[in-house]
């Protein structure tokens, strides 16, 4: 089977994507391989800037993986396969950080509760250096480190909706939130990040 | 990448203030602004804004902002994460997944596949019963001497010769399948010129026959629930 050269870059994308969804469903696994290739540095992304830690991230990804492996013959539409796999990655992901959090909280020998069971973040130096023009990779490193500073439910919505790219009603449905309270914490995100990025934005 | 939490030499994250209640303002300029550049807004709203930014530079200043945020948001969900080794990663998961099949000695069904599977199975069972039921003489014993393989050991019984109508009652009890002996079906009317039967039953004797032993016996007993769908495609 080939793609039609009509259609768009986007549907030719989805197109090719669906191509190897159908090889991987009749076992394929060079197809899936493929879509591992494809799709594994964006769900890697996403898994990471949940998490704000690489190995979990890791794992999540994994998991997710092989999970969409199992579930292949659930999708309807294999062109969608991206957006499906990230609805896995995120779920899977937030399930880690809700037990992470858990087990914190439950841990019986765990040191008495102090900095050292605080959520940490990087500094980043350039974060708060303004200077007259930055590159792309500098204005993603900033963009990156007022992500990690949002509070814990903005940064969650803001991710999903953006890097992610889950409609606002998944992501209601995984935050435990109403579609209404996602608007506002993805608008709250955005407005941050753009208020305090916006020298860099210009 | 600078900011991967090793959770050493790091400091801690600022004390997020309590959140507000999460209720926006959809007529607000900055919310439909934030709404137009992240695709979110059609229809009249859209026009409306489009006519507002025309007119206002430094709403059309805004917008970019929240476009460039948006393009770097976008270039962040592409980006790789240091420290992460995409080809193991890669090849990590592919080799998960070839292990997994070769366990499950099954490749991934598809959809019709799922279907096809019962009734293609359905179909065998129906073949070789017709065969068992078609069988002029309705008794078919097993051969001397062989203590009855699983294939092999077959009793077929059926009403008399002489009997108006009756019903057929089926018990299976192959490999895999010594639980059958629960369905039941509608009574059959028997045409001893041209042997039909549209119903399987139950298996009284399912405990006692060997495995691979197909039983057919008389009885008038309407009992029309059928509970097992394998049987239940099968008389359809």
């Amino acid at each position: 089977m080939s793609i039609p050269e009509d259609k768009t870059p986007k549907e030719q994308s989805a197109a090719e994507v669906a191509l190897l969804v159908r090889g991987a469903q009749r076992g394929d696994l060079r197809a899936f391989d493929l879509l591992v290739e494809r799709f594994q540095r964006p769900a890697t992304a996403v898994a990471y800037r949940l998490l704000n830690h690489r190995d979990d991230a890791m794992e999540v990804v994994q998991d997710a993986f092989l999970k969409a492996f199992d579930k292949l013959d659930t999708l309807d539409s294999p062109g969608r396969f991206g957006p499906w796999l990230m609805r896995i990655v995120s779920n899977l992901a937030l399930n880690r950080r809700r037990s992470r959090a858990l087990r914190q909280t439950i841990s019986l020998d765990a040191p008495p509760r102090g900095d050292s069971e605080r959520e940490w973040v990087l500094p980043d130096p350039a974060a708060d250096t303004p200077d007259e023009t930055v590159s792309g990779e500098e204005l993603k490193r900033k963009i990156a480190a007022a992500v990690a500073e949002l509070p814990e439910t903005q940064r969650q919505a803001l991710i999903l909706f953006s890097m992610a790219k889950l409609p606002q009603k998944d992501i209601a449905k995984q935050l435990g939130l109403s579609v209404q309270a996602v608007k506002w914490h993805v608008f709250s995100a955005r407005k941050k990040l753009k208020d305090k990025l916006a020298e860099y934005l210009e | 990448m600078t900011m991967d939490n090793e959770r050493d030499n790091l400091i801690p994250r600022r004390e997020a203030a309590p959140e507000p209640t999460p209720r926006v303002d959809e007529s607000d300029l900055e919310f439909l602004l934030s709404e137009f550049a992240a695709g979110q807004l059609s229809g009249g709203k859209a026009h409306r804004l489009r006519k507002q930014l025309a007119r206002d530079p430094g709403l059309s200043a805004e917008l970019r902002k929240y476009s460039a945020l948006d393009a770097g948001l976008d270039a962040l969900a592409d980006e790789e994460i240091e420290g992460v080794d995409y080809e193991q990663q890669r090849s990590d998961i592919v080799r998960l997944v070839e292990r997994k099949v070769l366990l499950s000695h099954r490749r991934p069904r598809l959809r019709w596949q799922r279907v096809a599977a019962p009734l293609a199975m359905a179909a065998a069972v129906a073949i070789a019963l017709s065969a068992w039921l078609l069988y002029p003489t309705g008794t078919v014993a097993p051969p001397s001497g062989d203590p009855g393989g699983p294939e092999t050991f077959v009793r077929v019984q059926t009403p008399a010769p002489d009997a108006p109508e009756g019903v057929i009652r089926v018990a299976l009890a192959g490999p895999g399948r010594a639980e059958a002996g629960t369905v039941r079906v509608r009574p059959v009317r028997v045409e001893w010129d041209e042997l039909r039967f549209g119903a399987l039953a139950t298996g009284r004797d399912a405990s006692r026959l060997p495995p691979g032993t197909v039983l057919v016996s008389a009885d008038r007993t309407p009992t029309p629930a059928i509970q097992d769908p394998l049987l239940h495609l099968l008389i359809q």
